[in-house]
């Protein structure tokens, strides 16, 4: 099993140019009152982190994107990253597996769409991105947490009246917050949305530069702890998902089933010992250093414990829970707040989106737990 | 706040002590109450929310994470007992006993053990309705501690099928007891073979049932720190309540659990997966203040749970404070009214006497003094005051001194003045007397020179005729005596008559009756023009200096005199007579031209303060200084000899100026030229 070279940011100000010309890119989405034209994504190939990963040449190499910065998706793409029994299932199948981190969702989809990327783990609203365009099978769910405001001196959605706050434009974290302004009665119009990647928002909150921000686990639960006076005051169930390229999924549906077991040892592995579990919170912490130049947003403890409480105390899990795709659920209002911010187009239908995802395979696969080797743990911390 | 201009000092000391206060008062209990805007000063009452609000959700967030750990216990008292060694042997003997894995004898005591160790579970932290055993294979219930449930299958239901089917290694979920109603939280969990083979597939099922309403009171419980309205709600994903409600709903009817949806906005959101605050109406619609909270129980299952209280229990005590803030307001209000009256009459008693003085000052009445009771500034205020009227009482007794000697000296001028102005009326009369009597005269002069002139022509018509008369007698005489014989001595001395004698004395009556004939027309023309009827009418001068000029063209012209008229100003007057006076004037200046030099005559007007000054220049032989205002009299000639005239040409001139109000007056240099310039009203009187 082959893992990226995980580049680093060689100076800040590279790293701040990227954070710059994620927030111009983004930044009409987030002004948009209405339905608008899709904003054109950044040339990603060019990105001084991205331009360096090495997706292979052929066939026979399966790239693996996963988010370190979010948990416990983060944390499960760590699991499956140091999952000897994967390595062994795909090498007997001829396939050298690549995992790559990406700092989110909207990017490993940039390289999904070019068919650099077989599968990925990522938030909902990414997920819905390209199950619009039926371009994935979705498999499993990561994390069925919640994306959270945090205020800093506030204690309801009222006090956000005039406030900077961080968001991510079109992530889940900008639908908790336009949920949160909407069940109170208030607009965005009534804040001023200050368009920033997760990564950014403890720091600019630390530093004065805005009043709070929406983000997703476990940024939220790192900022309370981390700056004095801060509250949650709005929370929102927010969910990731594993997912396949559908062209790799039909090509390759063994690989796929291998993979998918992957992820439900993975759960398994993390939740039998509580250490598995800091194990892996630690491979996430790491990943998300090389990912960063060294920096980390939330300790091992906080990422168990986030993992702990948004996936593995939960049952059933990684099963995609059926309750996920009902009529006027979660996932469906979130669906169609895309729609509305014209990041899906509009006649794009929630049937397609249905239609991606697959919550047979993990079913079957769980039927026969000794075939697919689910409770065999065989983790490596020098895998990557 | 406009205070009245009319309203007394201490009226306004009053309203603007009062007002300022009560204003600062009243905002100062906004404030205290609303907080500042833009600053984290809530005030008591958003702080009051606020505590009750973080309250709440401190309370949901306890009451949250005892439901997880409640259900953990749930999941984790099946997974332990579950995988405990002594259950799995046992019920692994159980399901080979008979064979065929079945039980040919539902009842509990036939397995004491297995009763005993379930005993010894269910007799944890935990009160469970019911624990079974199921048959994984044929989803039969091998043991329960109900023992009518003995036998029965289940393989039909969710939970078996995906714990023995899906292999999902513990399901939670709601079940509803469709005899009894009862709802109740069933837990089924895997129960894997005795020995330790990994991925091996379950024998059996164990499954739990608690009573939601038992088992989560406690956590349900309110307390007394939510006061007596306090509650904590539970719905599940569909917003069915789960328990009972302390309330009845809107409708009056008690709601029942899994039958009874709610649709207040705390719940519908918890439902839905959001956790927040928020002040809304309750199911009951009641307004509260609630928090409310999602709580996942599995990855399909999850309740939402509100934490409320009702606003106005929360509020009563923030309520009576304000109250209490008023009541002690208005009081203080009213002892302020009190204090400000007192002040306002201490502080305004010296201004007052002050301006009762200054107003008895001002009345005239300059005895008037102001008090000087105090030693601070309205003391000195008023001992300046009273040294201020008692210095212009001082000025004014001086001055009354001196107005007296002032008009004493005024009465004495004055009667001075009054004699001075009658002696000058009678001067005045006087003098009207003499002109008029000199009016009189002058027209009795014109009168006399009229009657003069016209009576004497008569006569002197006569003279001249016989003078003709005797002319011609006498060529009758030359006649006849040539005719007769007379000795030459005779001829002689009759030529010498005729010649010598009566030629000449002839010829001196003709000339001396021809020059009175002139001098008798001149005065007629001179007494007619004093006489004549003005008809006055605005005049263009510059036509009627071009008539004039035309009549003098011939000799202009015979006599090469260059005549320059500039525009003339218009004027008013006796166009004939006006006519006269420019007719003369240009006579003259033609009449004394100096025949050594080529002549000139300019001839202009200007206008000066409602006058018209017109000028007729020459340069002709020029006026001697000592005959320049002679030339104004009449028959006054300054060459009898060389120029012909009867002198009556400036006088009549003269006379047609004062007739108009204007007057003539010449400025001359004796061989260089003169200027006669004539002065005419621009309007007339």
């Amino acid at each position: 099993m082959l893992r990226s070279t995980r580049p680093i940011f060689r100076t800040p100000s590279a790293f701040l140019l990227l954070i710059a010309l994620s927030a111009t890119l983004l930044f009409p989405a987030c002004t948009a009152k209405g339905p608008a034209a899709p904003a054109v994504p950044a040339d990603l190939t060019k990105h001084p982190v991205y331009s360096k990963y090495d997706f292979g040449d052929g066939s026979k190499v399966i790239n693996f994107a996963t988010q370190p910065l979010a948990a416990p998706a983060g944390t499960v793409g760590e699991a499956m990253a140091h999952d000897l029994t994967l390595k062994r299932d795909l090498d007997r199948l001829g396939f050298t597996i690549r995992f790559h981190p990406f700092l989110k969702g909207s990017d490993l989809n940039f390289f999904m769409d070019r068919g650099k990327i077989d599968v990925a783990i990522a938030g909902d609203m990414p997920t819905l991105l390209m199950a619009a365009k039926s371009a994935i099978r979705v498999v499993g769910v990561t994390s069925i947490g919640y994306g959270a405001v945090v205020l800093k001196n506030g204690t309801l959605v009222q006090d956000l009246k005039g406030k900077r706050i961080g968001n991510a434009p079109g992530s889940s974290a900008h639908f908790t917050i336009l949920e949160a302004l909407r069940r109170s009665g208030m607009r965005e119009s009534d804040l001023t949305l200050v368009p920033m990647d997760v990564d950014d928002m403890i720091d600019a909150l630390s530093r004065g530069e805005i009043d709070g921000f929406s983000a997703w686990e476990p940024a939220p639960s790192a900022a309370v702890q981390k700056v004095p006076g801060t509250r949650k005051i709005f929370r929102m169930t927010s969910s990731s998902y594993v997912y396949f390229s559908r062209s790799f999924a039909e090509k390759n549906p063994e690989a796929a089933r291998r993979i998918t077991a992957s992820m439900i040892r993975s759960v398994r592995w993390m939740r039998a010992d509580f250490r598995n579990l800091l194990t892996a919170s630690g491979w996430t912490v790491a990943a998300e250093e090389a990912l960063r130049s060294g920096e980390h947003q939330s300790s091992i403890e906080q990422i168990a414990s986030v993992t702990k409480e948004n996936l593995l105390n939960l049952s059933g899990v990684p099963l995609i829970p059926p309750n996920h795709l009902r009529a006027e659920g979660d996932l469906q209002n979130k669906f169609l707040f895309l729609k509305s911010k014209g990041m899906i187009p509009a006649t794009d239908s929630w049937e397609t989106v249905l239609s991606c995802f697959d919550t047979e395979l993990a079913r079957s696969l769980l039927s026969s737990p000794a075939e697919h080797r689910l409770d065999t743990f065989r983790f490596s911390p020098d895998t990557p | 706040m406009k205070i009245p201009v009319s309203m007394g000092l201490r009226g306004k000391m009053m309203a603007f002590f009062c007002g300022t206060f009560v204003v600062m008062q009243l905002l100062a209990i906004l404030i205290l109450f609303a907080g500042i805007p833009g600053t984290s000063f809530r005030g008591e009452y958003r702080q009051e929310q606020v505590n009750v609000f973080n309250a709440l959700g401190s309370v949901a967030d306890l009451k949250k994470a005892e439901m997880e750990q409640w259900i953990s216990v749930l999941q984790n008292d099946a997974r332990q007992f579950a995988k405990s060694d002594l259950l799995r042997k046992s019920v692994a003997g159980i399901l080979h006993s008979g064979g065929s894995g079945r039980p040919t004898v539902p009842v509990p005591n036939r397995y004491p053990s297995l009763k005993e160790m379930v005993g010894l579970y269910g007799s944890g932290n935990v009160t469970y309705r019911s624990i079974r055993i199921v048959d994984g294979k044929t989803g039969e219930i091998v043991f329960s501690t109900r023992p009518s449930e003995i036998g029965r299958n289940i393989s039909g239901e969710s939970g078996y099928h995906r714990v023995i089917a899906e292999r999902v290694q513990d399901y939670i979920e709601i079940r509803k007891d469709p005899l009894t109603e009862s709802v109740s939280v069933s837990i089924s969990r895997e129960i894997l073979p005795p020995t330790e083979t990994p991925n091996a597939d379950p024998i059996a099922m164990l499954q739990t049932e608690v009573d939601p309403e038992e088992m989560a009171a406690f956590i349900l419980h309110a307390g007394e720190g939510l006061g007596r309205s306090g509650e904590v709600v539970l719905v599940n994903q569909d917003q069915f309540v789960l328990t009972s409600l302390k309330k009845p709903l809107k409708d009056g009817s008690i709601a029942r659990p899994l039958k009874t949806r709610i649709t207040a906005a705390p719940a519908k959101y918890a439902a839905a997966g959001a956790e927040g605050i928020i002040s809304a109406v309750d199911y009951a619609g009641i307004p509260v203040l609630a928090a409310y909270r999602h709580i996942r129980v599995s990855s399909d299952l999850a309740w939402g749970m509100v934490v409320k209280q009702d606003e106005e229990e929360v509020l009563a005590p923030l309520r009576r404070r304000v109250v209490l803030f008023l009541f002690l307001s208005m009081a203080t209000v009213l002892l302020t009214v009190a204090t400000s009256f007192f002040l306002a009459r201490s502080f305004a008693r010296p201004i007052l006497l002050l301006n009762r003085a200054a107003a008895a000052v001002e009345a005239g009445d300059l005895s008037a003094r102001a008090p000087e009771e105090t030693r601070d500034e309205l003391g000195a205020l008023g001992r300046t005051f009273n040294n201020m009227v008692h210095r212009i009482q001082e000025w004014h007794e001086d001055l009354n001194r001196e107005v007296e000697v002032r008009t004493a000296e005024l009465t004495f001028a004055n009667e001075e003045l009054q004699k001075e102005i009658a002696e000058r009326r009678k001067a005045e009369e006087a003098r009207e007397r003499a002109s008029a009597d000199l009016e009189e005269k002058n027209r009795d002069l014109e009168e006399i020179i009229y009657v003069t002139s016209h009576d004497l022509r008569s006569p002197l018509v006569n003279i001249i005729g016989f003078n003709r008369e005797v002319r011609r007698s006498l060529a009758d005489i030359r006649t006849v005596i040539d005719r007769i014989s007379l000795t030459a001595v005779e001829r002689k001395a009759i030529d010498a008559i005729l010649r010598d004698d009566i030629d000449p004395a002839l010829a001196f009556i003709s000339s001396g009756t021809e020059k009175m004939d002139r001098l008798l027309a001149g005065l007629l023309r001179l007494s007619r023009t004093g006489r004549a009827k003005l008809e006055v009418a605005p005049i263009d001068m510059d036509v009627l200096l071009g008539n004039i000029l035309g009549t003098f063209e011939f000799q202009t012209k015979e006599r090469g005199v260059t005549v320059l008229r500039e525009p003339l100003p218009p004027c008013y007057g006796d166009e004939v007579l006006i006519s006269q006076v420019f007719s003369n004037l240009v006579d003259n200046a033609l009449k004394y031209l100096d025949p050594t030099r080529p002549g000139i005559v300019r001839i202009k007007g200007t206008e000066a303060d409602g006058h018209v000054v017109y000028c007729v220049e020459d340069n002709g032989i020029g006026i001697p200084a000592g005959h320049q205002k002679k030339i104004l009299e009449i028959f006054y000639r300054l060459h009898p000899v060389d120029t012909p005239g009867e002198g009556l040409g400036l006088t009549i001139v003269r006379k047609i100026l004062y007739r108009h109000d204007g007057r003539l007056s010449v400025e001359s240099i004796e061989g260089k030229g003169s200027k006669f310039l004539v002065s005419l009203p621009k309007m007339m009187g």
